[in-house]
C-alpha cells in the first residue's frame, strides 16, 4: 500500500492534507496538519475557513488542553492525506505520479488563534483510517 | 454566523430533544426551524439542503454531539 515518511520534529509530526467543502469539490486547498491522536476530532484554524469559505452548519464546543471550553462554528469538510503511489516508501506525501488520497467527510471546529507551524490538528475521527507506524523518530503512514 | 443556525439550534432544543436519545449520533437537517429530515451520513443532509434551500438557508445538528476534546497537544485558551 502506499506509504510515506516524516521525521518527527520537535515532538510533532506534520504531514501535508488536502481539502475541500462538499459543495466547491474543484476547489482544493493543501495545509500542514498536526498528527495528535489525543484530539477526539479534527479541527482547522482561522486560515483554512477564510481560503475555503465553507458554510456553517451548526455551532459546537472545543475543550482545549486546559480545559477551557470555546464556542465554534461546525463546517462540513472533506479532508485528505494525499500519498503518491510509488514503488516503496516515498519521503511525501504531498505530490507524486498516480497521487492518492484517504481521508472523508468531516464535522469539524475551529481553533481559537492560529498555530505556528500548522493549519489543521488531525483527529481520532480520521486517523483511524489509517495504518501508522512511529519507530527510530520517523513516522510513517500507510493508506 | 447564519441566522439559520441559531434559529434551527433553538427550535431542536425546544422541539426535538427526544431524539437525543433516539437517534443519537444522526444528522438532523433543519430549515426554518423545521426538522426537515434525520440522515445517517452529514454528508447526504448537506447535499438535500443544498439542492432544496441552498447555501446558508438550512444547518444540520448532529445528535447528542458533546463537546471535543483536543488533548493535551491542543492549544490553551489566550
Amino acid at each position: 500500500m502506499p506509504t510515506f515518511v516524516k521525521q518527527v520534529q520537535n515532538q510533532q509530526i506534520i504531514i501535508q492534507v488536502e481539502i475541500h467543502t462538499l459543495d466547491r469539490p474543484d476547489d482544493k486547498h493543501r495545509f500542514d496538519a498536526l498528527v495528535d491522536t489525543g484530539a477526539e476530532g479534527t479541527v482547522v484554524s482561522s486560515r483554512v475557513v477564510t481560503a475555503l469559505s465553507p458554510m456553517a452548519i451548526d455551532t459546537g464546543r472545543v475543550i482545549l488542553a486546559d480545559h477551557t471550553e470555546v464556542e465554534s462554528p461546525i463546517f462540513l469538510l472533506n479532508v485528505a492525506v494525499p500519498v503518491a503511489k510509488l514503488p516503496g516508501i516515498s519521503d511525501q506525501n504531498a505530490s507524486g505520479p498516480g497521487e492518492t488520497g484517504v481521508g472523508g467527510t468531516v464535522m469539524v471546529m475551529t481553533l481559537p488563534r492560529q498555530p505556528d507551524n500548522y493549519d489543521v490538528l488531525l483527529g481520532m475521527d480520521l486517523l483511524p483510517l489509517f495504518h501508522i507506524t512511529l519507530v527510530g523518530g520517523q513516522f510513517l503512514m500507510s493508506v | 454566523m447564519t441566522s439559520q443556525v441559531q434559529q434551527n439550534r433553538a427550535a431542536f432544543a425546544r422541539e426535538h430533544a427526544h431524539l437525543e436519545h433516539e437517534r443519537a449520533g444522526a444528522h438532523a437537517l433543519m430549515h426554518d426551524g423545521q426538522l426537515i429530515k434525520v440522515f445517517d451520513e452529514p454528508g447526504d443532509a448537506f447535499q438535500r439542503g443544498m439542492a432544496d434551500y441552498g447555501r446558508d438557508r438550512f444547518s444540520i445538528i448532529q445528535i447528542g454531539a458533546k463537546p471535543i476534546k483536543l488533548g493535551a497537544a491542543g492549544m490553551v485558551a489566550a
